[in-house]
């Protein structure tokens, strides 16, 4: 009878990722890239279509955003009621989201109801009309929702920070006013989809089960003629302001909880350091083993959960610890986060907790190929930089390589405490 | 249609396995038949505070979550009213080490006093960071035991208030893990590209010499039928009014259960649902409306709520959603629009297995309800529901008496 040793680990096996396969490309006659990727077992499809039209293009703030939200309002032949009645009869869904770079519109679909969702789609990105009486419902509400979230400490904080980060100016900042809602006028969005919501400034990426006919489709509703307005290449060039002060304090009555937000602007995927503070970023809190989780959260109960994480967009980047504490304890785990940090930059990395993390990341990648809609985004992340999977291999051969020698040079060069900001919002 | 095999250790641990060959990721979970409304009503928050002691260590792994990130895995859990839910994810190649990690929890939990203490603090922590420190965010405290006064889910998982976590000691903790965390009282599913046999080997090595545990018989005691509408008024300080209602319903394994699901989705599942379009957009008072089930074992609640646009008043509010609702007491859904709505079950369902992850736990939902088998039969069961069926239910769902409405008033 075999006894079974529960103190010893079933023994593990690497992961090892050689299979990144790139997409298959097409260019419709008319010049819009499409990326596939014909893969999964269910009858579904996801298709991307994506627009340089994102936060950094906007004349005013929340152009981009009411832009794309708008879009299922109303075209020149449907009533905003009839497209929804027509994509909820075809049980597909349709996202629409601005960000700091790019306004991307997502369809899921079945496979089998594609031409018609495709139809849809078409419409909204070329006929769409942003009725008046739409746009006031479109932002009464998400005002509302603004002023719910301004009670948010964490919000009060991250949007604070990122003012602090970018200088209020800079697009990236995201700098809201309740009154900006009131200064959005339907010129404004029909200017902006014009100039944006054009052929020269769009790209495609397909995935799931795709059938023969898919392409035909595309080309029939996208490829074929000239659409949108003429493109004027942006103009738009912002500088980063740096901000004297390092340290700042929002009041919020009643607050049972701080929000702390910790860290700097970095820069973006294509910098060579990139990578490698990716990985770094993890190790020191970018995952539940990580070195903030287990000071402040599993030894000091301070907190449900901080973390760690490291933003690339197109024009920089940034690094940012983010955490709600007890409101007693607010400066305890300021210090501590401070004490986390320089521990990064003044002692190695234990090869124990290196390979743990080599290894928790190298698990993390294998995700990508957890399904096509996955492998789709996880390509569309670095297709933004014009970048392919070679990508992820290069990835895997920096991880593989980082030592904790590079890790603390790296550390003492980007995680200084006295480059950090700090914002607290908390009673 | 998901290939579904399962079988059962003479232990009484129940396995269900699904292969997919087309991912490279395999997705283990765990079920224990345990939730908040197992708990004495004096000391609740004790399922979910125990699902945090799970991560502890156990008697021969001390930390559990570094060996499985050494493996490339993850893993999180969840507690509800109903179950405790634990799940992971591996790369393939791994998978025995989530048997080994799971297997060593169930047979002996590391007990400590310091580890009780921490996670005391963690869980205080995020009752605050959920229910407190959130606006509207002590909803749900105040509408279950408007809603229910007898049976336990009226009380959160996160528990009835904080005093209950503080108070929790060794001994509770010690005799919850022994009532409950047995090999009789889990459902294991597993998700992947695995082959089954492999599977039956793992599960009876490991879990195999598990002995089964005295499991406490159920004996919840039944919510007697309302017989007069309830009302609270609490004012917050929060910028908007916002509403909500709550109606008794069936339990998860009554033959009105899909219908009545079926009657929540016209009311606001997409864009041109009913509540959408008449009172965001038509009539402009809502700034967001939402209506759906809880989805509870036992019998559970049927939910309407909304957020108030600045200037409109409660009474009308509630008003214009009494209106929705006697729409559907008094006419037939129309075919067209009945169809809209399973169409767009049948397209959730079908996204719905894209994730291996998504399948096991739902795998292991639909075996402590009955049969796993069933998962692939929850379309046919939509479409079976017909018009006249919802017109009998929404007639004996939306009554006054059987309501109970929380206005939650804006202090600004």
């Amino acid at each position: 009878m075999e006894v079974l040793n529960r103190k010893t680990a079933p023994q593990i096996k690497p992961v090892v990722i050689n299979n990144f396969q790139n997409p298959e490309k097409f260019i419709l006659e008319n010049g819009i890239p499409v990326y596939s990727f014909n893969a999964g077992s269910q009858p579904v499809v996801k298709i991307d279509f994506i627009f340089e039209a994102g936060i950094w293009h906007q004349p005013k703030p929340l152009i981009a955003s009411t832009v794309s939200s708008m879009l299922m309002e109303g075209t020149k032949s449907k009533t905003s009621k009839q497209i929804a009645e027509k994509l909820d009869y075809y049980g597909a869904f349709l996202s629409l989201n601005s960000n700091n770079d790019f306004t991307i519109i997502t369809l899921f679909s079945l496979t089998r109801f594609l031409p018609k969702t495709l139809l849809i789609v078409e419409d909204i990105v070329k006929n769409a009309i942003f009725p008046d009486d739409e746009l006031r419902i479109n932002l009464n509400k998400r005002k509302q929702s603004f002023l719910i979230d301004r009670e948010k400490t964490n919000q009060l904080a991250s949007r604070k920070f990122l003012e602090i980060l970018f200088g209020a100016q800079h697009p990236y900042s995201k700098v809201l006013q309740a009154g900006h809602y009131d200064m959005v006028k339907r010129e404004m969005l029909l200017e902006f989809y014009k100039k944006n919501y054009t052929l020269r400034k769009c790209k495609i990426i397909a995935s799931g089960k795709l059938e023969d006919n898919f392409l035909d489709l595309l080309r029939k509703s996208f490829g074929t003629n000239n659409w949108g307005g003429a493109t004027t290449p942006g103009i738009y060039n912002y500088n980063i302001q740096v901000n004297k002060q390092q340290k700042y304090y929002i009041k919020k009555e009643g607050a049972v909880q701080s929000a702390i937000n910790i860290g700097r602007v970095l820069f973006n995927r294509l910098h060579p350091d990139f990578m490698e503070m990716k990985f770094i970023t993890i190790l020191f809190g970018g995952y539940f083993g990580s070195r903030l989780m287990k000071n402040i959260r599993e030894d000091k109960g301070y907190t449900y959960g901080i973390s760690a994480q490291i933003n690339s967009f197109l024009q920089s980047g940034m690094m940012k610890i983010s955490t709600e504490v007890k409101t007693e304890v607010t400066q305890n785990a300021v210090k501590e986060i401070y004490f986390e940090l320089d521990k990064m930059k003044d002692e190695l990395v234990s090869e124990d907790e290196l390979e743990k993390v080599k290894s928790y990341v190298m698990g993390d990648l294998l995700t990508v190929f957890d399904g096509p809609f996955s492998l789709s985004d996880s390509f569309r992340i670095v297709n933004d930089y014009n970048l392919d999977f070679d990508y992820y291999k290069q990835y895997i051969e920096k991880i593989k390589n980082i030592t904790p020698a590079r890790i603390k040079e790296l550390s003492q060069k980007y995680l200084d405490k006295n480059d950090m900001f700090e914002v607290i919002a908390g009673a | 249609m998901i290939s579904i095999n399962k079988f059962e250790l003479e232990n009484g641990l129940r396995v269900i396995v699904h292969k997919d060959t087309t991912t490279p990721i395999v997705a283990f979970n765990i079920l224990y038949d345990v939730g908040a409304r197992d708990e004495n009503e004096n000391k609740t928050g004790f399922a979910h505070l125990f699902e945090h002691l799970m991560f502890g260590g156990s008697e021969n792994i001390p930390n559990y979550d570094s060996e499985l990130q050494k493996t490339g895995g993850e893993n999180n859990a969840f507690t509800t009213n109903n179950v405790t839910n634990y799940y992971l994810t591996l790369p393939k190649q791994n998978l025995e080490t989530a048997f080994w990690l799971e297997s060593d929890r169930m047979l002996a939990l590391d007990f400590s006093e310091e580890k009780l203490r921490i996670q005391k603090n963690v869980v205080i922590e995020e009752y605050k960071q959920r229910y407190l420190n959130q606006p509207y965010g002590d909803v749900w405290l105040l509408l279950r035991p408007l809603a229910y006064k007898v049976h336990p889910y009226k009380w959160a998982t996160i528990g009835k208030n904080i005093s209950h976590i503080e108070n929790a000691d060794l001994n509770d903790v010690k005799s919850f893990f022994y009532h409950h965390y047995a090999p009789n009282n889990a459902i294991i599913s597993v998700a992947g590209d695995v082959n089954i046999p492999e599977i039956e080997r793992l599960a009876n090595k490991w879990f195999g010499k598990i002995e089964r545990r005295d499991i406490p018989l159920r004996n919840l005691p039944v919510e007697p039928e309302q017989t007069s509408a309830n009302f609270l008024e609490v004012k917050r300080n929060v910028p908007f009014d916002a509403i909500y209602k709550a109606f008794h319903m069936c339990d998860r394994k009554h033959k009105d259960f899909y219908a009545t699901d079926l009657i929540s989705d016209l009311l606001s599942n997409g864009r041109s649902s009913r509540l959408n379009q008449s009172l965001i957009k038509e009539k402009k008072m809502f700034s967001e409306v939402n209506a759906y089930i809880t989805g509870d074992i036992d019998n559970g609640l049927f939910i309407v709520t909304g957020k108030l646009m600045k200037g409109i008043k409660m009474k009308d509010a509630e008003h214009a959603i009494n209106e929705e609702l006697n729409k559907l007491r008094t006419e037939i859904v129309p075919d067209n629009e009945l169809n809209k709505i399973k169409n767009k079950i049948e397209s959730m369902h079908v996204f719905s297995e894209i994730s291996v992850l998504n399948k096991a736990m739902n795998l292991a939902q639909h075996e402590l309800l009955g049969d796993a088998k069933n998962i692939n039969k929850e379309v046919e069961k939509y479409r079976l529901a017909d018009a006249f069926q919802i017109h009998k239910i929404a007639n004996k769902l939306f009554r006054s008496e059987n309501s109970s409405t929380l206005y939650y008033k804006s202090a600004q």
